[in-house]
Formats: structure tokens, sequence, C-alpha cells
């Protein structure tokens, strides 16, 4: 059974994105394409890559991670990772 | 082969371009491991040697510049395959400062329509290692989807073991949709 929802997930992605890209969580749509978020670049997303996988305590699995393109994507992710950990 | 955006200019280069900056990054390891070269060091003679073993004509060395300050900031290596009018693009950015400066979008995207629209590109992709999240970020930015996991593909200059490689790839009718939107 899943101890995560996604709208868990999807509030832990808008908390990771508006760390790695200096956004407020508030403006972040959860249907926006990442690369479409303000403060996007090479370094937002290095950082993002890094808050993830302090958040889960782990390394992401690098197939996972890259097939992320929304806000929402990202949350599901999340979720279905630490349902995992559990 | 030579544009300018924005204040920054990417050009062929010559061996009049091999600088100290240049020969840093070379002997960098910490630029070079993501591209899985070893660091070296090189005299300017043998970086002149290394530039002009570029035909320019299917593999290009290219500069990056900021013309503002003059100087060169990083390297971009092109493949093409004219029979099946695709290229594989790799870079670094070697001055740190630059690192994340979205002031180089518009040349990138300046870079991108010469490829398609002048040199006659059809299909542009990139292979980067699959922990290389920098550029794996910077593909993402320019548009390039991830098309497919290479298990294995290189082998690594530190250690001799099989580095796993993400493709990227971007199509001309895709790179012409997004620019119509």
């Amino acid at each position: 059974m899943s101890t995560h929802s996604s709208s868990d997930g999807l509030q832990v992605a808008r908390r990771l994105l508006a760390g790695a890209l200096d956004l407020e969580e508030g403006t972040i749509d959860g249907q926006a394409q990442i690369v479409a978020l303000q403060g996007f670049d090479s370094l937002a997303y290095e950082r993002l890559v890094a808050s993830v996988e302090e958040h889960l305590d782990r390394d992401v699995d690098p197939l996972m991670m890259v097939s992320v393109d929304t806000v929402a994507d990202l949350g599901n992710m999340l979720s279905q990772n630490e349902d995992r950990s559990q | 082969m030579q544009m300018r955006e924005a204040g920054f200019a990417i050009r062929t280069m010559s061996p009049g371009d091999a600088c100290d900056e240049y020969l840093a990054w070379i002997a960098d390891p910490e630029l070079m491991g993501p591209l899985n070269m070893p660091a070296r060091r090189l005299t300017i003679s043998q970086l002149r040697d290394h530039i002009v073993q570029f035909d320019n004509k299917l593999r290009h060395l290219l500069g990056l510049f900021d013309e503002t300050a003059g100087m060169l900031i990083g390297i971009v290596l092109l493949d093409i395959n004219s029979q099946h009018r695709s290229a594989r693009v790799s870079l670094f950015i070697g001055n740190r400062d630059y690192w994340g400066d979205h002031r180089l979008h518009p040349l990138a995207q300046a870079f991108q329509a010469y490829l398609f629209e002048r040199k006659g590109i059809e299909k542009l992709r990139c292979q980067v290692a699959v922990d290389n999240h920098r550029m794996i970020g910077t593909a993402k930015l320019m548009g390039l989807k991830p098309e497919g996991l290479l298990r294995g593909e290189i082998r690594s200059h530190h250690d001799g073991s099989r580095i796993d490689q993400f493709v990227f790839g971007l199509l001309k009718t895709d790179w012409a949709e997004r620019a119509r939107q």
C-alpha cells in the first residue's frame, strides 16, 4: 500500500525545485515543464538532482530522473521512490 | 564557421587561438573528468597541433568567445555525418564564471538554427555520461530529448570500467515546431 500520495510528492517536488531554482514554491505550476521554469539552467539541474538524492537519502535511478519532464512527473517519481524505501 | 549573438561568438578555432586558459582546462581533472578525458599537460605547440587535426568540414573544433571580454570561454566539438545529415555535438565551458550563464542561450539557439537551416542538418544528438548532470541539464535546456540509454558505451580512462551514457536527440522537425511556438 502506498504511504505517500502523489500530492505529497508534488509538494516535495515544488519545495526541491524552489530551492534548486531559487523560486517561490507557490509560483511553481504542477503542470509546467521543468526546463521552462524561470532560473532553469545546467547548474540548477545539477542542484535539483543533488536535492532529490539528499531527500531520498540515496542515489536516484538516472533513467528515472532523466525521464522527468514536468513538475508533476518529479512529484510522481518522488512518491514512487519514497514508497520503495518504506 | 562563425556566428555572433548578444556579445558572444562561436567560431572555428585556429592555431592562433591556443592560449594558456585552454591549456589549463585540458589539465583540469574536474573539467575533463565529466568528458571522460584524462587531464593532460600540453604545451602551446602541442595544443596548436591538436587544433589543426580537425578538418573543420566534418570534424569541427569551435571556440566559444565572450567578445566583450575578448576571451575564449569554452569549446564545442561537432562531428557531422553528411550522408545522414546528422551532427553530434559535445561541449564544455572551461571558464567557470560562465557556468549556468543565461546570456549564452541566444548564441546556443542561433547555433542550432544555423545547423538546421544553413548546414542542412536534420538530426542533432549528443551522448552524455549518466552522472554528468550539468551536461544533461544543458541538453534538456537546448530542447534535446533523451532517446535512450547506452549501457557500458564507453570505457573509463580512470579505471577501465564501462560507463553508461544517455543519448539525447533533436530532430529538425521538432526544433522547427518548438521555434514556431
